[in-house]
């Protein structure tokens, strides 16, 4: 199992608001998306993923409904609201702008190319 | 905006939310379950309410979110333990109920703005004896010179003030008349809520006159429909030309009618303060450049009449603190001393919700354990107190509104405004303020220390906490203690001046004598003469019921006797003036030496021979005769006053001294003048007839006699015991609500060391038994429970006694031939204190005695 690596503070909503892109989901689904994509690295904790979605939702970038699962469970799905498409957009391009400037910090000889 | 709108909507519709996060959360467990991933979802498990506080977080305010929820957990503390909830509302409620009900009397008596418009433009000017700073009415002449010399005012007034009979369709009546000049209202700025002001030919000097009077009074006599009716007042008929609006009745009139109309100005001087007067500045103007303006007309005057005006200055002042002139000082110290009783109530609750921390260590404990930060609690014990509190304020308003009636129903019947008590913005805002504020005294200090727990210690025994606590409890009691010593200090102090006051001898007879007050105004000194030689044949005719054993009048009984000026003996009556020595003026029949048992030192009494024709004559008192005559005999000398004529008057008698203003004030010197040879002051008489049977029985009889002399006269009884009983009304009133307050403080402070001493008493319940097991007796035993409450009340004792001489202080002016620092006063409160302190001792010192060794041993 590699090294869990602890979210940094705010990603956790942009992690969520880029899985939400792909489609409806419920928060376990989601979690689960986010380890398996970033191969393990990055945990979800539950305790941290519910906050943050209602949170969101609480500002309106996300809108939650029951519908049943593929299972036939009874979940709470959240979709992405046009409000929330915008904020995606503008947070993923700080987090691109902050990431290339990690980059270019931590790897001068590389002429910035990432 | 939108976000703030959900959030909102978010607040109601919660308990579906609650059910839904609950459903999301199971879901995710089950999921996890099923994935395997055990220990993820044990974790998760094992955070669930945590997972879920955190998520409600985002959903509202949080801080109102939480707010909600301290209060709704405090109700349910508060309902959980009723004998608390009870005992601290009740305590609380008395505390601010009491404060805000005295409050409300200074408010209305003080601080309201007068119901005139720009009232603090209007003020109140008097004459000043610059040597002594005593206040003097106004005479017409310095009036006249202060109106046209100064340029401050838009315009000025006077006024005066009397008791008179008005004769209606109904009958005779007695009304509160002011005469007043025609710049009155003008400079009240207030005008009739019907008909006019008094028009130029009505006030003109010598004019027949017209009335203007009050809604109640328009009321009572013409069932509100006064306008075009007649009133006659001494011989001349006045028509009501209006009506004020209702509330308004300065200076405490009835009616209002125009100066020198139905009261005919005799040649006016300046030693005659007959007025009160009252201007209304110009925007430009102050109060100071105004005083300062009118000092400088008052020295020219000083130079111009050196006679009468040496050391005249002037004052000026706002109307509403004329009007409050005397009773500010004991409105504010009753004040204090109800918000000191209510302190003392905030200590007994803080001291309750000690206790009671003591017993929710565990609860605090446990909500620490999970999690429950320090602030958070603070937090949750302050709520507690707001809500003990805002229940406390609620209960407090309805008993502050019963406080108020009776406040004002026990109130002299001469408080200036108390009819304006009202519950206004300033009431509210005060009783407001100090619930929160009582909040604050007694809420913050147990809750910090309640919050700072030994998790450990509390969740164990439910004790550590405790422990600490007994110097918190101690020195709340003290300082309880402390505040009761300054309240029992100054009502002993107010009881004994009582005392003293009630014990004084006038130098009169008050038993069995009756008083018939009559009235019978006129205009001029025909008519004066007229009436007293029917106060002559009524006297005859009331000195012959049965029953009556001997008959005078006066114009003011003694005891009560307000007027008085200057006199000079055997000389220049051009030396009369304010700095001439001063003497009251007593109008009186032959025979009241009589009545009233006060000896005839020298000299004759007064005799019906004693005619106007006559040369006058004057009887003097024995203060009067050593001051003017240190060395030979006052018989036979003339003396001349300022009271209705200069001319001199022979002395014939002299007499025994009397308290004539009241048993408060000292014997002054006393001019008495015969009735019959000064008619103006005596159209309105006082009737004293001492009686051989029941004073009250023989009222029918006098009133039957009196309405077939003078059946235009109104009458009405009281008793020379009665009048005086009133003259003390003031210093009654004062004196029963601080030691109703020294009581009620007492009372709670016995309750706060017994808290105190049961409390210590319970932890040391092992202590004790080992002591009794290892042979201490039960006297042992009590004496030790006595030394816990005595050590508390003489710590706070020590500190009220040595802060009570400096709250003495704001009381000197209500002292009567006591001093602030009476050393009885002082040992008799200290002793007090001693005795309820051992008092509350009784019980839990009559417990531990009692207690048996065994089982103190194994008590926990």
């Amino acid at each position: 199992m590699p090294d869990r690596i602890d979210l940094l503070q705010g990603t956790l909503d942009l992690l969520i608001l880029r899985t939400l892109q792909l489609g409806p989901a419920h928060g376990h689904a989601i979690a689960k998306h986010i380890q398996r994509t970033s191969e393990e690295v990055l945990q979800v904790e539950t305790g941290s993923l519910y906050p943050a979605l209602h949170r969101l939702e609480a500002q309106g970038w996300i809108h939650a409904s029951w519908a049943v699962s593929d299972k036939g469970k009874r979940a709470r799905y959240y979709r992405l609201t046009p409000a929330g498409k915008k904020q995606l957009a503008a947070q993923q391009s700080r987090w691109q702008q902050w990431s290339r400037a990690m980059a270019l910090v931590l790897n001068p000889q590389s002429g910035g190319s990432s | 905006m939108s976000s703030f709108l959900r959030k909102l909507r978010g607040l109601f519709g919660r308990a579906k939310r609650e059910q839904d996060l609950d459903a999301e959360l199971e879901f995710h467990l089950a999921e996890e379950m099923e994935d395997g991933a055990l220990d993820e979802a044990r974790q998760s498990l094992g955070n669930l309410a945590r997972i879920k506080e955190d998520t409600r977080e985002a959903w509202g305010f949080p801080l109102f979110e939480t707010t909600a929820q301290d209060i709704r957990i405090a109700l349910r503390a508060l309902r959980k333990n009723p004998g608390f909830s009870i005992a601290a509302i009740s305590i609380l409620s008395l505390g601010i109920g009491s404060s805000t009900a005295m409050f409300s009397v200074l408010n209305a008596v003080i601080l309201k703005p007068l119901a005139l418009s720009n009232p603090e433009r209007v003020v109140a000017l008097r004459s000043l004896n610059d040597k002594t700073g005593a206040h003097f009415q106004v005479s017409i002449p310095d009036f006249n010179d202060w109106q046209a010399q100064s340029t401050s005012f838009e315009s000025l007034a006077y006024y005066d003030m009397r008791e008179a009979a008005v004769m209606l369709d109904a009958g005779p009546q007695f009304a509160r008349i002011s005469a007043v000049s025609p710049g009155f209202f003008p400079v009240l700025g207030v005008s009739p809520a019907g008909g006019r002001l008094f028009d130029d030919r009505e006030t003109a000097p010598g004019a027949n006159g017209a009335a203007i009077v009050s809604d109640a009074f328009a009321r009572m006599h013409f069932n509100g429909d006064a306008l075009g009716k007649k009133a006659r007042i001494g011989g001349h008929v006045l028509e009501i030309v209006g009506v004020m609006p209702a509330g308004f009745r300065f200076p405490r009139a009835d009616v209002w009618i125009p100066v020198d109309t139905v009261y005919r100005e005799i040649a006016p001087n300046r030693g005659a303060h007959n007025y009160l007067a009252v201007g209304r500045l110009k925007n430009a103007a102050t109060l100071a450049s105004a005083h300062q303006e009118l000092k400088v007309v008052a020295a020219r005057l000083e130079r111009e009449y050196p006679n009468s005006n040496a050391n005249k200055g002037v004052s000026v002042a706002p109307l509403g603190n004329e009007i409050a002139r005397g009773w500010t000082t004991m409105l504010y110290v009753l004040l204090g001393a109800v918000l000191l009783l209510l302190l003392i109530a905030c200590a007994n609750v803080a001291n309750l919700l000690l206790a009671r921390a003591g017993a929710r260590a565990r609860e605090i404990g446990l909500r620490a354990a999970l999690g429950a930060v320090q602030l958070r609690i603070v937090r949750q014990l302050v709520t507690e107190s707001l809500v003990l509190g805002s229940l406390s304020g609620l209960l407090g308003q309805v008993l502050a509104y019963f406080g108020t009636s009776a406040l004002v129903a026990l109130a002299p019947p001469n408080v200036p405004r108390i009819e304006e008590v009202s519950i206004d913005f300033r009431v509210l805002g005060f009783a407001i303020g100090l619930t929160i504020a009582a909040c604050m005294v007694f809420g913050v200090l147990p809750a910090i220390r309640a919050s700072r727990v030994d998790l450990l210690q509390a969740l164990k025994l439910g004790r550590g906490l405790q422990e600490s606590h007994a110097p918190l409890h101690g020195a709340l009691v003290a300082a309880e203690v402390a505040f009761s010593v300054l309240l029992l200090a100054g009502a002993g102090l107010l009881l004994r001046s009582f005392d003293r006051l009630t014990r004084v001898a006038l130098g009169f007879d008050t038993q069995q004598v009756l008083v018939m007050e009559t009235s019978n105004p006129v205009s001029d000194q025909p008519g004066a003469a007229r009436v007293v030689r029917r106060y002559q044949a009524l006297l005859g005719e009331i000195a012959r019921v049965p029953g009556v054993a001997a008959v005078a009048a006066a114009r003011i009984p003694p005891g009560e006797v307000a007027s008085d000026g200057a006199y000079v003996v055997d000389g220049d009556i051009s030396k009369l003036s304010i700095s001439s020595p001063m003497a009251a003026y007593s109008v009186v029949s032959p025979g009241v030496f009589t009545v009233l048992g006060i000896p005839l030192l020298r000299g004759r009494d007064f005799t019906d021979a004693d005619m106007p024709d006559a040369p006058l004559t004057a009887i003097v008192n024995e203060t009067l005769a050593k001051a003017a005559f240190p060395h030979g005999d006052a018989i036979g000398h003339s003396i001349v006053c300022g009271m209705d004529t200069l001319k001199p008057m022979t002395i014939i008698g002299v007499v025994a001294d009397i308290h004539q203003k009241g048993p408060g004030q000292e014997v002054m010197a006393e001019i008495y003048m015969p009735y019959i040879q000064h008619p103006r002051p005596s159209t309105s008489l006082r009737i004293l007839a001492r009686t051989s049977t029941k004073p009250e029985s023989l009222t029918s009889a006098l009133r039957q006699k009196a309405s077939e002399a003078m059946p235009e006269m109104p009458v009405k009884f009281t008793t020379m015991q009665a009048r005086l009983s009133e003259n003390v009304a003031v210093p009654r009133f004062r004196t029963l609500l601080l030691s109703l307050f020294a009581a009620v403080a007492l009372t709670l402070t016995l309750v706060g060391i017994y808290g105190v001493v049961a409390f210590v008493m319970s932890r040391r319940t092992q202590e004790i038994g080992l002591r009794m097991a290892l042979g201490a007796t039960s006297p042992g035993i009590v004496t030790l429970v006595l030394s816990q409450g005595i050590r508390v009340a003489l710590v706070g004792l020590t500190a009220g006694l040595l802060a009570a001489p400096l709250g003495a202080r704001w009381l000197n002016s209500m002292l009567f031939e006591v001093g602030p620092l009476d050393l009885p006063t002082y040992a008799a409160v200290a002793g007090l204190m001693l005795i309820a302190a051992a008092v509350a001792c009784i019980v839990p010192a009559a417990k531990a005695a009692r207690m048996h060794p065994m089982a103190a041993l194994r008590q926990e």
